[in-house]
């Protein structure tokens, strides 16, 4: 006890040095890679540059450093806003709505996707969560329907007109077939994978939702989120993929 | 991108959070106010014309500076002095109190303390000499 009084001071400096560490390597998690290292970078060598200036009191080099120091939080904020708002819709998930009984929409998605797997038909099934999906899309039919599987099978079918897009399901009903979807800008993505998979990953980066992708060369079923995709091996668990990320609340 | 190389890459950003956490941490400690004791020389300046100093050069003061810990860091690393003014001093005993800006400090640092308070110096006209 004795110690801990003595040195309160030196104490409370390593919680305040600990917390700041945390902080920061937490919100360099929130960045990609390579762009998370320059940032990083260039923030470490303004901080740097700022002690340098100060210990020499050189006032206006000091000045400059502070104000790119200062700006570089909201270039941050912008640069980011779409990590930002996917992370902060992600912690304003609910875990209590985790419990309740799943949805008749998750079944038929996965009946669907296990049909044009078999078939190796390709398909690619937006599930919109908390962001709204609207301002990122191109072209597409509006169709508000139930969703069913036999109705997402025929949309992908090769001969369907609107089989080329994705399909998008918003608050638990089929509303949009044949939309376009930005293209993922992250230059590490695998060459091996195609636009429907690039398509994909592009909308995941900057929204919160859920995509499904069935390849149409290995009938592989995939779930991206995120920008990350995750092959999911069958049906079972791709049933549990979406029941685990897709909240009761966003099919209503 | 490899798994290895995603590693890497993680192992350096981790490490870069870390410096930059402790640089910024290090800026706001070095901010905090801190003391220093220095002793520094008296220069005489602006003498008057005619005039010398006829008593043994001014002792060493010893002086304690207050202000920010970064500015307080280079003290010991420059020539720190208390320059005295004559100028319109007459022959015979001068007394001077050393003044916050006898000495060539930065403008964020405060003389808080001089020992001894007051210089002594007696002056004599060249032809007494």
């Amino acid at each position: 006890m004795n110690f801990f009084l003595q040195n309160i001071g030196v104490l409370r400096d390593l919680l305040d040095l600990s917390l700041a560490v945390l902080i920061i390597t937490r919100l360099s998690r929130l960045m990609k890679g390579v762009l998370a290292l320059r940032i990083l970078a260039v923030l470490s060598a303004l901080a740097a540059g700022h002690l340098v200036a100060r210990y020499l009191s050189l006032q206006t080099v000091q000045l400059i450093i502070d104000t790119f120091l200062l700006s570089s939080v909201a270039a941050l904020a912008i640069i980011f806003q779409t990590d930002m708002r996917r992370a902060f819709a992600t912690l304003t998930r609910s875990r209590t709505e985790k419990d309740v009984e799943m949805s008749d929409v998750i079944d038929e998605l996965v009946f669907a996707v296990a049909g044009l797997s078999q078939k190796k038909i390709g398909a690619l099934i937006v599930i919109e969560r908390g962001i709204q999906v609207d301002s990122y899309l191109a072209v597409g039919t509006d169709i508000d329907a139930k969703v069913t599987s036999e109705l997402i099978s025929s949309i992908f079918l090769p001969y369907s007109p609107i089989h080329d897009g994705a399909v998008i399901i918003q608050h638990g009903k089929l509303t949009k077939a044949g939309c376009f979807l930005p293209l993922t800008q992250n230059l590490e993505v695998s060459k091996s994978l195609g636009t429907r998979h690039r398509a994909a990953m592009g909308l995941s980066e900057l929204v919160d939702a859920v995509v499904v992708v069935v390849s149409e060369e290995t009938g592989t079923a995939s779930v991206v989120v995120g920008g990350k995709k995750t092959d999911v091996a069958d049906l079972p668990s791709l049933g549990k993929v979406l029941r685990r990320l897709v909240e009761p609340r966003w099919l209503k | 991108m490899t798994q290895a190389k995603a590693q890497e890459w993680a192992k350096g950003v981790t490490a870069l959070s870390v410096l930059l956490a402790g640089l910024l941490w290090l800026s706001v400690i070095l901010e905090r106010p801190g003391e220093m004791r220095l002793t520094v020389s008296v220069r005489l300046e602006q003498m008057p014309a005619g005039l010398w100093l006829d008593s043994p050069p001014p002792p060493k003061l010893e002086v304690v500076v207050v202000g920010p810990g970064i500015l307080l860091l280079q003290l010991p690393f420059r020539a720190v002095n208390c320059r005295l003014d004559l100028r319109g001093a007459g022959p015979g005993p001068v007394s001077i109190v050393p003044r916050e800006s006898s000495f060539n400090l930065d403008g964020e640092l405060k003389v808080v303390r001089v020992f001894p308070e007051t210089v002594y110096l007696v002056l004599a006209k060249l032809e007494q000499q």
